[in-house]
C-alpha cells in the first residue's frame, strides 16, 4: 500500500486493511518507524528494538486465525509508563534515563493481550509537569502543524506523533490536562476517563488522587476502541472500582435530546476570542442537532487552578520522595547518606520538577499546611458539590480545552503564565470527572482549537455520542 | 509571603541543593504563586468538613510470588551480591 495512505488510516481502517491482506503489520510498522526516524517532531524518545520482529509475530498470528482487537496496530505509550523490555522508562528525566523496569504497566498487559505492537515511548514534560513539552530532559517536541510551536503538555510527544503520523495511537497520562491539552493544540482526540476507571499500576506516580491514564487518537471511534481495551478495575490499584464496558456501540448514536450545560463562570475564564468563538459555534452545531442547551452554574471554576497546584505540588513531593539515588536512578555520591540524597536528587531532577517540589513541601510544612493544603481539599469539595449539582440538570458540560492555540517556544516565561494554560482541564482532575478533547475548528493561522466535553462520572458513553456525531457531520478529522 | 528563611527549610525538607541565585529565582517565583493561591480564602468553607480519602476494599494478606530480586537489583546504582550498596550510615 502507497506509505502516505497507510499512516493515514484509522485504526478501525488498518484493522480491516489486515484482514483484506492489502497491508501488514510489518509493513505499517516499518512505516512508522520510518517516518519516526527522518521526523523532525522529536515526538518519540525511545524506539522498542524489537518492533519488527513484534509485527512480524503478529503477521503470523492473524494468518493463524488468531484474534486480537489490535492485532498488529502500532502504538506508542508516553514515557512514564512501565515496560519489561529494552525500552527504558524515563519520564524524560535525567534520574530515571536509564531506569528499565522490571514489569509490565496494567495497561501495557491489556495492549499487549490485544496484540498491539508497541513501537517505543513518546516525549513528555519532565515527569509529567509542564504545558508545553518544555520541561523534557531529552529534547523539545514540536507541533506537527508548525515546528515553531510547542505541541503541549505533558503528553506532548504521544499528541504530536498521532498528529505527525508516526503510530496509530498513543497513551497518555492526564493530571491536570495533560492528555486534553497537547491532543487540542495538535489536533487530534484525547480521553482523560474517570477517576479510577484505567489501572495506574506501572504509571510512574505523579498525583495518585489525580493521575488517570487515556487514549489519544485520530479518531473517535478508535478512541472509544483503546479506552474499552485500558479501562477496568485491577486488583493491583485499590483505586480502580469499574467492570469492563463497551463504548465502540457508542459511535454514530444519536444525540438528539441529549442536554448539554454551559456554565457562565467556565466560559468567562480567560481566553482568546479565536478560541471562544469556536466553542461557542460548536454549542449551536449541537443546539441544530437536537440537543438541548441548559444554563448551569458553578460559582467557583475559577479556584480550581489554585487547588489544583497546591493538591498536584503536594501529592507530586510525596511521590517523589521515593528518588533518592539508592535502589535505581541517578545517584551522585556524597560524603554521607543524606548528601547522597542532596546530590542525586539536585543533579537528577529539571528545575520545574524542583520547583513543584519545593512548592509540595511547603504547602505540606508546619505552620503552612491549614492555610493551603487542608483549604484546597476544602475547596474541592465545594466544587465537587457543585459540579454534582450541574449534572443534576445536564448530561454533559462545555467549554474551551486551552485558553489559546499552541504558543510558540519560549513564549511563556513565568511558572504562573505557564500554569494559566491548565485553567480550563484541571477542574475536571479535581472533581474526578472524565473529559473528551477534539478538534472543532482552526484559527487564522490554520493552528487546531479543540473543544472539551465533560460529563458526570462513569459516562464516558455521553462523551462518545456526541464527540463522534460533530466528528461525523462537522467533517473533522 | 515566603520568607527566605522558610525557603531554605523547604529546600532542606525536599533534600535539593540550591545556589544562592536559584534560591532568588526560587523565593520569586514561590511567591508569585502562592500569591495567586490566596484566592482561595475567597471561598467561605466553615461548614465544610475535613477530607476523607474513601480506602477500597481492603483484600487478605496473602504469600504470592514477587520480583526475581535479581530483576530489580539490574536498576542499581551500587549493589553487592542480593544487597543494595549505600553509604555508610553509622559511624
Amino acid at each position: 500500500m502507497d506509505k502516505t495512505k497507510l499512516l493515514k488510516l484509522s485504526i478501525t481502517e488498518l484493522i480491516k486493511a489486515f484482514e483484506l491482506g492489502q497491508t501488514s503489520s510489518e509493513e505499517a510498522t516499518k512505516a512508522c518507524l520510518e517516518k519516526i526516524k527522518n521526523s523532525q517532531l522529536n515526538a518519540v524518545v525511545h524506539i522498542n528494538e524489537d518492533a519488527i520482529n513484534l509485527a512480524k509475530e503478529a503477521d503470523k498470528k492473524r494468518r493463524e486465525g488468531k484474534k486480537g482487537r489490535l492485532l498488529g496496530v502500532p502504538i506508542l505509550l508516553k514515557a512514564n509508563m512501565c515496560t519489561k523490555d529494552n525500552m527504558p522508562t524515563s519520564c524524560c528525566s535525567n534520574f530515571l534515563k536509564d531506569f528499565k523496569s522490571p514489569y509490565n504497566a496494567t495497561v501495557v498487559e491489556k495492549l499487549l493481550k490485544e496484540g498491539a505492537v508497541i513501537i517505543g515511548k513518546a516525549n513528555m514534560d519532565e515527569f509529567a509537569m509542564g504545558a508545553s513539552n518544555e520541561t523534557s530532559a531529552f529534547a523539545k517536541a514540536k507541533n506537527p502543524h508548525d515546528l515553531t510551536r510547542i505541541p503541549g503538555g505533558s503528553s506532548g510527544g504521544s499528541a504530536a506523533a498521532v498528529a505527525g503520523l508516526e503510530c496509530y495511537a498513543s497513551l497518555g497520562s492526564d493530571t491536570g490536562g495533560s492528555i486534553r491539552q497537547p491532543s487540542a493544540l495538535c489536533g487530534v482526540v484525547g480521553l482523560k476517563p474517570t477517576y479510577g476507571s484505567v489501572s495506574r499500576r506501572g504509571l510512574v506516580a505523579f498525583a495518585s488522587s489525580l493521575d488517570q491514564i487515556g487514549p489519544i487518537t485520530r479518531t473517535v471511534e478508535d478512541n472509544a476502541l483503546l479506552y474499552e481495551i485500558i479501562m477496568g478495575e485491577d486488583e493491583k490499584d485499590s483505586t480502580t472500582n469499574r467492570k469492563p464496558e463497551k463504548f465502540v456501540q457508542n459511535i454514530g448514536a444519536p444525540i438528539k435530546g441529549l442536554t448539554l450545560g454551559l456554565a457562565k463562570e467556565y466560559l468567562d475564564l480567560p481566553a482568546d476570542s479565536e478560541v471562544k468563538q469556536t466553542v461557542l459555534n460548536t454549542i449551536d452545531f449541537y443546539k441544530k442537532n437536537g440537543v438541548k442547551v441548559v444554563e448551569v452554574s458553578l460559582p467557583n471554576i475559577d479556584k480550581a487552578l489554585a487547588v489544583y497546584y497546591i493538591l498536584s505540588s503536594a501529592e507530586a513531593a510525596s511521590n517523589l520522595s521515593r528518588f533518592d539515588g539508592i535502589r535505581y536512578g541517578k545517584r551522585v555520591e556524597g560524603k554521607d547518606l543524606i548528601d547522597t540524597y542532596y546530590k542525586s536528587r539536585t543533579a537528577g531532577f529539571g528545575a520545574e520538577v524542583k520547583r513543584r517540589i519545593m512548592l509540595g513541601n511547603y504547602v505540606l510544612s508546619s505552620g503552612f499546611y491549614d492555610a493551603y493544603y487542608k483549604k484546597a481539599t476544602k475547596v474541592q469539595q465545594v466544587l465537587k458539590q457543585e459540579f454534582e449539582n450541574a449534572f443534576l440538570k445536564c448530561d454533559c458540560l462545555i467549554a474551551p480545552v486551552c485558553p489559546q492555540v499552541a504558543w510558540h517556544f519560549g513564549e511563556k516565561s513565568t511558572p504562573i503564565s505557564n500554569y494559566m494554560a491548565d485553567i480550563f482541564t484541571v477542574p475536571v482532575n479535581i472533581v474526578g470527572r472524565p473529559a473528551i478533547s477534539f478538534p472543532c475548528g482552526v484559527n487564522k493561522d490554520n493552528m487546531p482549537i479543540g473543544v472539551q466535553l465533560i460529563a458526570d462520572m462513569n459516562r464516558e458513553d455521553v462523551l462518545y455520542k456526541l464527540a463522534s456525531y460533530f466528528e461525523k457531520h462537522k467533517g473533522v478529522k | 509571603m515566603i520568607s527566605r528563611a522558610d525557603v531554605e527549610n523547604t529546600a532542606k525538607l525536599s533534600r535539593l541543593e540550591f545556589s544562592k541565585e536559584e534560591l532568588d529565582q526560587i523565593q520569586v517565583d514561590m511567591n508569585s504563586v502562592i500569591s495567586y493561591m490566596e484566592i482561595l480564602n475567597k471561598v467561605n468553607t466553615s461548614k465544610v468538613g475535613d477530607l476523607v480519602r474513601e480506602i477500597g476494599e481492603m483484600r487478605e494478606d496473602e504469600i504470592c510470588p514477587s520480583v526475581d530480586p535479581e530483576e530489580l537489583l539490574k536498576n542499581a546504582p551500587k549493589k553487592e551480591g542480593t544487597a543494595f550498596v549505600v553509604p555508610k550510615v553509622i559511624d
